[in-house]
C-alpha cells in the first residue's frame, strides 16, 4: 500500500496528536541499564519475583508494629475494630464478622487511566494485612505490560483473603481487578470468594450530610488527623507509569508507591474510626450519630437503632423526630403494644408532623387492636387539630377525616 | 362531514387544472408483481415453522429460502431487498433456528440508527412470543438503563445495537462480554447500503476490530447483510465484512401497482429558463394531498429545504389539520423528537412528513399513499428507497418526482429512461483511508495488545505500530505492542461526522435555560453556522449570535425573519503527489493527493419567496486546511483564455451534479473547483476532491468513470432547451452567448481517444 510512513507524516496534522509531550529518545536498553534499574529497585527494598512462562513482577514489603500511630489513631485500633465486629450479632455493611482477622485485606490498585475499558492497565496492587502483632504492607508492581500473569500469580499465591476493605473498590478497584483476571483466567489460579467492605460508601453514609466531599484525602484531614507531605497526586499515576516504562528509572514509581502505601494505611485507621463511630456513636457529632442510628435502622438492627434514637431523643433539637424513630424502631423490634407508651408520650407533645404520626399510630392501635373507639377518636381528633394548626399538611387531612367518620360510625353502633 | 377524495381523484383534478396540466411531463405505471413462494425448508426447526404459521406465514419467498439455505451452510451473504419484501426474515429465521438448536448461541444485529433497532426489537419480540423458548432479544444503546446492561451482556441471545455503540461501548469493554463473544455465531448488518463514504469506511474498520475480538475469544461468526439495490452489493459487503460474500437477489416478494409522475415546474423566466422552485411546486402538490387527509411524505435534498418546506406547509395546513399533523424529520434531530414523529406516523395523528434521507431507512412507519421527491435525491438507489415509502403494504400508490433546475433533474425530465433503466450506483468506501484506519488501529490496540505478526488492515502493520510507538501511544514489550496512555481512544473518533470535531448548537432564547438543539460537522459549520447565519430547526428560525470556533459551540437565538442565508467558500489547492495519470489529445487527467485550504468569505441573505438577494456580510473564520485525495483535469494552454474560462465554469457546473451520482454520495461530498491557472502547473484545471481528510474513494471513482461522466454531461447540456446556457445546464456564471458551445467543445476533448495508454 505505498509508502505508509511518507503518507503518515503528510497526514500528521489530521491524525489526533500524541497525548503526552515528546521526550528525548532513550537508547535501547542494554544489559547494563537493566541491571542499573534492578539495583535502584533493590536499594529501595523492591525485589523481582519471576514465574516461568508468566513473566515477572516487583514486590515490596514493609511492616510496622501495632503500637505505631498513623494520624490520630494507632494500627492497634484497626485490629480492635475487626475484633469488635466479631462480638456483634447480625449483619452490617462494615462488619468483617466470620472472617479470620488475618484474612481481612486492605486493598488499593493503581491504573493507567480511568474507566473500565480493556486498555486501562492495572500496574500496581497494594495490600495490607494484620498478623503476628504487626501491620504488613505488600505491593506488587507490573515491570512492563505482558507480565500480568506474574502479577496475578504473585498476588494470589500470597494473599489468603476472604474479605477486602477498600475505598470505592466496589465500583472501581474490584471490577477492574476481576475484569483483568477474567482475561487471564486460563493462565492463573482462580479468584477466592471474597466479602467486600467499601469504606467510601460508609463515609458517604455518615459524613456526606455534614461534609462537602468524602474523598479519602478529605477524610484523612477531617477525621483521621493524617497530614501527608510530598504526596504525588493519584491522578498522575498513568503518566508516572508511562514515564517509568520509557526511562526505566524507578524514582517516580517509588513516590507513587509511597502514595499507595499512605492510601492503604489510611484505610486501616479509617476502618477503625468508622467502626468505632458505628458501634459507639456516643462520642460522635450529633449529625453523625443520627446517621449511625438511621443506618442501623436501614440494615434491620432495630434494637441498636432504638438504643441510638433513645439517646438522641434527649440530646438534640430533633427531639420529636428522634422520638418518632425510636417508637418506630421499638414497634419493628417488638410489636405495637410495646411501642404504645412511646407513641402516647409523643402524641402529647406540641404540634409537629411527628406528633401527627404518633396520634395516628395510637388511633390505629385503639381501633384495631383493643376496639376502644373513644380513645381512638380522641387521638384522631388531635391529629386533625394539629394538621390544621400546622397548615402545610393538606394531603394528610383527607385520610384523617375518613378515619374520623369511620370511628364515629363504629362508636354509634356500640 | 364531507367525504375526502381519493388519491386518484386528487391527481385527476391536478392533471386537469390549467395551472398544473402542462407540468405533468411523464407518467409510468409499474405493474403489480406476483409473489414467488416455496415451502418451508425441511431442516427448519418445527417450532420455528409453527411460530411462522401462528403469525400467518405459511411459506417463504424465494429469496428468504435462499438466505436460510446459505446461513445453514455458514456462508456469509448479502440479501438485496426492495422496501417491504420481508428482509427481516432473511436473518431472523436462521438466527432463531440456531438459538433453538443451541440456547448458548449468540447473535449481534447492527442497525445504522437506534430507531431501527427499536423497531426490529418489537418485530423480534412478536416472533419470540410464538416460540416455545424464551427468546431474549435486547437493544443495547445509550438509552439502555445501567441496571439491565449486565443482563443484556450475559443473557441476551440477540443484541441489537448500532455501529457507534459497538465502536465506543462494546468493543473497548469486551472483557465484560466474554460469554457473548465466545458464542457469537451470526453478525447481521442491516441496511448495508447506508454504510458508504466516511461512515462506511469507519464501519469497515469497526468490523475489523470486531473480528479481531472474536478471534481472541475463539469464535468465527458469519455475516448476514441486507441492502437496498446498489450496483456493487457484493463488493461493498466484502469490503465491510472482510469475508467472501454471496449475493441473494432472487426477490420473491409481491408488490402493489405504482404510479410514477414526473412534474417539471413551470418556466417563470423564459429568457433565462428559470423555473419555479421545486420547493414551491412540491408544496402545492403536498397541500392538495394533505387537504384530503392522504398521508404524504415529501423528501427534500437538504436539511435547509426540509425546514423551509415544514415552515410553508405548517402555516398553510395548521387550521385544517391541527398544528402537529405536519412534521419535519431529519438526521440532526434529537432522538426523543424523532421517536415522537415515528410514533405519530404509525398511529395516524401525523398526516404529512417532510424528510431528508433519514427516513430512507427501513423504519416501519405504516402506509403512506403518496411520496413526493423534491428534486432528484442524488442517486438511483436513494430514489427507489424513497419511492418505496409509498404503498409499502402492497396497495396502489403514487410517486411524484418534482424536478429542480439542476442540470441533472432537467436531464432526467427529458430522459425518463435514465431513471428507469439506469443501473443503480456503486457505494464507495475506502477502509484504508489512512486517517480513519489509524484511528481504529489505536482503538484496536486499546482493546487488545498487538502481536507484531498479526494481520490487521491493508498496510504494513508493523510500520503503523512503530509510528504509534514513536508517538508514545503504544509501548513495545517483546513482540507485543500495548496501549499505554490514559486516553480512551474511541471517545475521540466519531463514525458519523466528516471532521473529527462537531460544532454543538446551543439555543439561548430562554436565558438561563440554554438548550442543545443539535450538532454539525466543522466543515459544514463554516458555511451554515457563521455569525448572523439563519439556522433552521423544526421550521423555527434561529440566528447564530456567537460562534465560538475554539470551543466548537454556536449560540443561537430564535428569530422571525423572511430570509435565509447562503455563504461563499474561497478555496485554494496544491497538488502534493500524483498517483495516476491519463493523457488525452489536449488535456490530462490525474488522481492523487492534494492540500485544500478553504475559507468562508461572505454570506448573502436570500428572501424566502422571491429568492432575491436582500443583504450580505463578511464571515470571519479561520482557514480550514484539508489533505485529501483528488481527481483533476488540466487542459493545454488555450489560444483564447476567455472562452476557456467560460468552458471551465460551465463544465464545473454541469459536472458537479453528475459526479455525485457516479460516486454515490451527496452533492457536497465531492467538491468541484475550477481554476483558470492551477497553482501547481499554471494550466486551466478542474479539481474534484473528497471532502473528508484522506479521501474515501469518491474522487478515485470519478477518475475511473471519467468517460461515462463526460458523455452524460455532454448529453445533458446538448439536450437542455435553453439557447445559451441556464442554471439547469452550464449555470449562470459564464456571461456570454457562447457558454454552452464552449463547454461542450471543452468536454468533447475528453471523449476523444487518449494519446497514450493509461499508466500509474
Amino acid at each position: 500500500m505505498g509508502d505508509v510512513r511518507k503518507k503518515l507524516s503528510r497526514m500528521k496534522h489530521h491524525l489526533s496528536s500524541s497525548p503526552a509531550p515528546k521526550q528525548e529518545e532513550v537508547a535501547s536498553i542494554s544489559e547494563k541499564v537493566v541491571s542499573e534499574e534492578e539495583k535502584l529497585w533493590n536499594t529501595s527494598g523492591v525485589f523481582r519475583v519471576s514465574f516461568t512462562g508468566k513473566g515477572s513482577c516487583f514486590v515490596r514489603k514493609k511492616s510496622w508494629p501495632l503500637a505505631q500511630t498513623w494520624g490520630d489513631y494507632t494500627f492497634q485500633q484497626g485490629l480492635d475494630a475487626i475484633r469488635s465486629w466479631r462480638q456483634l450479632e447480625g449483619d452490617h455493611p462494615l462488619s468483617t464478622r466470620g472472617v479470620h482477622e488475618e484474612e481481612v485485606l486492605f486493598f488499593d490498585i493503581e491504573t493507567t487511566g480511568l474507566g473500565h475499558g480493556a486498555g486501562n492497565h492495572m500496574f500496581l496492587i497494594g495490600t495490607v494485612s494484620i498478623r503476628d502483632h504487626r501491620v504488613h504492607l505488600t505491593q506488587y508492581v507490573l515491570p512492563a505490560p505482558g507480565n500480568e500473569p506474574a502479577l496475578f500469580q504473585a498476588f494470589l499465591q500470597e494473599c489468603k483473603t476472604h474479605c477486602l476493605v477498600t475505598f470505592n473498590g466496589k465500583s472501581f478497584d474490584w471490577p477492574i481487578f476481576a475484569g483483568k483476571h477474567a482475561g487471564l483466567r486460563d493462565e492463573v489460579q482462580a479468584l477466592p470468594q471474597v466479602g467486600h467492605v467499601d469504606l467510601y460508601h460508609a463515609s458517604r453514609r455518615l459524613y456526606r450530610p455534614s461534609m462537602e466531599s468524602v474523598r479519602l484525602q478529605e477524610m484523612e484531614r477531617n477525621v483521621l488527623g493524617v497530614h501527608r507531605q510530598d504526596d504525588v497526586p493519584g491522578h498522575l499515576a498513568g503518566m508516572i507509569y508511562q514515564d517509568y516504562l520509557e526511562r526505566k528509572n524507578p524514582e517516580g514509581m517509588l513516590q507513587l508507591m509511597k502514595h499507595n502505601e499512605d492510601d492503604i494505611l489510611s484505610l486501616v485507621t479509617l476502618y477503625a474510626h468508622l467502626s468505632e463511630t458505628v458501634l459507639h456513636p456516643g462520642k460522635a457529632l450529633p449529625s453523625v450519630s443520627w446517621e449511625v442510628a438511621r443506618w442501623w435502622y436501614a440494615v434491620g438492627a432495630f434494637h441498636r437503632a432504638s438504643d441510638q434514637f433513645a439517646s438522641l431523643r434527649d440530646a438534640n433539637e430533633r427531639t420529636l423526630e428522634a422520638m418518632q424513630w425510636y417508637a418506630t424502631s421499638i414497634q419493628k423490634q417488638f410489636n405495637k403494644k410495646q411501642a404504645l407508651p412511646s407513641w402516647e408520650q409523643l402524641a402529647g407533645m406540641p404540634a409537629h408532623p411527628a406528633v401527627v404520626t404518633a396520634c395516628i399510630e395510637c388511633a390505629k392501635f385503639y381501633e384495631h387492636d383493643v376496639h376502644d373507639f373513644t380513645r381512638a377518636l380522641h387521638y384522631t381528633e388531635r391529629a386533625l387539630q394539629i394538621v390544621q394548626e400546622i397548615g402545610t399538611m393538606e394531603d394528610d387531612e383527607g385520610p384523617i377525616i375518613y378515619r374520623l367518620k369511620r370511628l364515629l360510625r363504629k362508636q354509634s353502633l356500640t | 362531514m364531507w367525504k375526502h377524495q381519493t388519491i386518484q381523484d386528487v391527481l385527476q383534478k391536478l392533471q386537469e387544472s390549467p395551472e398544473h396540466a402542462a407540468q405533468f411531463v411523464y407518467h409510468k405505471v409499474l405493474p403489480a408483481r406476483e409473489a414467488k413462494s416455496v415451502p418451508f425448508p425441511g431442516e427448519m426447526h418445527a417450532a420455528l415453522k409453527a411460530a411462522f404459521k401462528t403469525r400467518g406465514i405459511s411459506s417463504l419467498y424465494t429469496h428468504q429460502a435462499r438466505a436460510f439455505e446459505l446461513a445453514r451452510q455458514r456462508q456469509s451473504f448479502v440479501a438485496i431487498t426492495p422496501t417491504a419484501s420481508g428482509k427481516t426474515l432473511c436473518y431472523n429465521a436462521p438466527v432463531v433456528q440456531s438459538i433453538l438448536e443451541n440456547d448458548q448461541a449468540r447473535a449481534l444485529y447492527l442497525f445504522p440508527t437506534k430507531a431501527l433497532a427499536n423497531d426490529q426489537k418489537a418485530e423480534l419480540q412478536e416472533l419470540g412470543d410464538s416460540l416455545p423458548i424464551s427468546l431474549r432479544g435486547f437493544t443495547y444503546d445509550g438509552d439502555t438503563p445501567a441496571s439491565i446492561r449486565q443482563k443484556v451482556r450475559k443473557a441476551g441471545h440477540i443484541v441489537m445495537t448500532n455501529p457507534d455503540m459497538l465502536h465506543s461501548a462494546i468493543l473497548p469493554h469486551h472483557t465484560k462480554w466474554v460469554s457473548f463473544f465466545e458464542q457469537l455465531k451470526v453478525v447481521v448488518i442491516d441496511e448495508l447500503h447506508t454504510y458508504r463514504g466516511v461512515f462506511g469506511s469507519h464501519v469497515a474498520n469497526v468490523i475489523r476490530r470486531l473480528k479481531r475480538i472474536c478471534r481472541h475469544y475463539g469464535s468465527n461468526p458469519i455475516f448476514i447483510c441486507t441492502s437496498a439495490t446498489i450496483a456493487n452489493p457484493k463488493q461493498l459487503a466484502e469490503q465491510i465484512t472482510g469475508e467472501v460474500v454471496e449475493v441473494v437477489d432472487n426477490n420473491g416478494a409481491p408488490a402493489g401497482k405504482k404510479h410514477f409522475y414526473f412534474y417539471n415546474p413551470p418556466v417563470v423566466h423564459s429568457g433565462l429558463m428559470v423555473r419555479e422552485s421545486a420547493l414551491v411546486s412540491a408544496r402545492k402538490l403536498a397541500e392538495a394531498c394533505l387537504r384530503e387527509h392522504i398521508q404524504t411524505i415529501v423528501f427534500a435534498r437538504s436539511r435547509v429545504r426540509v425546514e423551509i418546506l415544514v415552515k410553508y406547509l405548517q402555516t398553510l395546513v395548521t387550521r385544517e389539520l391541527g398544528p402537529k399533523s405536519i412534521r419535519g424529520y431529519r438526521g440532526g434531530y434529537l432522538p426523543s423528537e424523532r421517536r415522537e414523529i415515528e410514533q405519530g406516523l404509525r398511529d395516524g395523528s401525523i398526516y404529512g412528513v417532510i424528510s431528508t434521507n433519514a427516513l430512507e431507512l427501513g423504519v416501519d412507519i405504516g402506509q403512506l399513499q403518496v411520496c413526493i421527491l423534491t428534486g432528484y435525491p442524488g442517486s438511483i438507489a436513494s430514489s427507489w428507497q424513497q419511492a418505496g415509502r409509498a404503498g409499502r403494504r402492497n396497495e396502489e400508490s403514487v410517486v411524484i418526482f418534482v424536478a429542480s433546475s439542476s442540470p441533472l433533474d432537467q436531464y432526467i425530465m427529458q430522459n425518463p429512461d435514465f431513471f428507469f433503466k439506469q443501473t443503480p450506483e456503486e457505494a464507495q468506501i475506502d477502509p484504508d483511508n489512512l486517517i480513519i484506519f489509524m484511528d481504529h488501529l489505536k482503538c484496536a490496540a486499546y482493546e487488545l495488545a498487538f502481536s507484531l505478526d498479526e494481520k490487521f488492515g491493508a498496510y504494513d502493520l508493523e510500520e503503523c505500530l512503530d509510528y504509534l510507538e514513536e508517538e508514545r501511544v503504544l509501548y513495545r514489550n517483546g513482540d507485543k505492542m500495548y496501549w499505554m496512555t490514559d486516553a480512551f481512544p474511541a471517545h475521540n473518533v466519531s463514525l458519523r461526522s466528516a471532521s473529527q470535531e462537531n460544532v454543538v448548537i446551543i439555543d439561548q432564547t430562554n436565558t438561563p435555560h440554554h438548550q442543545i438543539i443539535g450538532e454539525m460537522d466543522r466543515f459544514s459549520a463554516l458555511t451554515l453556522l457563521h455569525e448572523e447565519a439563519i439556522y433552521l430547526h423544526q421550521g423555527i428560525q434561529y440566528q447564530v449570535e456567537t460562534l465560538d470556533w475554539e470551543e466548537k459551540k454556536a449560540y443561537v437565538r430564535e428569530v422571525n425573519v423572511d430570509y435565509f442565508t447562503d455563504a461563499n467558500l474561497a478555496v485554494s489547492l496544491d497538488v502534493l503527489e500524483v498517483d495516476k495519470s491519463q493523457p488525452f489529445s489536449s488535456a490530462e487527467i490525474h488522481y492523487g493527493d492534494v492540500s485544500v485550504r478553504a475559507m468562508a468569505t461572505i454570506f448573502k441573505k436570500i428572501q424566502f419567496n422571491t429568492h432575491d438577494n436582500v443583504g450580505s456580510g463578511p464571515i470571519h473564520l479561520p482557514e480550514e486546511e484539508l489533505h485529501t485525495t483528488s481527481c483533476w483535469i488540466s487542459f493545454d494552454e488555450p489560444s483564447d483564455s476567455k472562452s476557456m474560462e467560460e468552458g471551465l465554469l460551465g463544465a464545473s457546473h454541469a459536472l458537479r451534479h453528475l459526479v455525485s451520482i457516479y460516486a454515490m454520495c451527496d452533492v457536497g461530498d465531492v467538491h468541484v473547483i475550477p481554476q483558470i491557472k492551477a497553482t501547481h502547473n499554471g494550466k486551466p484545471t478542474i479539481f474534484f476532491y473528497d471532502r473528508y481528510p484522506g479521501g474515501v474513494g469518491l474522487s478515485k471513482q470519478v477518475f475511473s468513470k471519467w468517460q461515462e461522466i463526460v458523455k452524460e454531461a455532454v448529453g445533458a447540456i446538448s439536450q437542455c432547451p435553453c439557447t445559451s446556457g441556464c442554471p439547469s445546464c452550464v449555470g449562470m456564471d459564464p456571461r456570454t452567448e457562447r457558454a454552452k458551445a464552449e463547454t461542450i467543445k471543452l468536454l468533447k476533448q475528453l471523449i476523444s481517444l487518449s494519446k497514450v495508454e493509461a499508466h500509474g
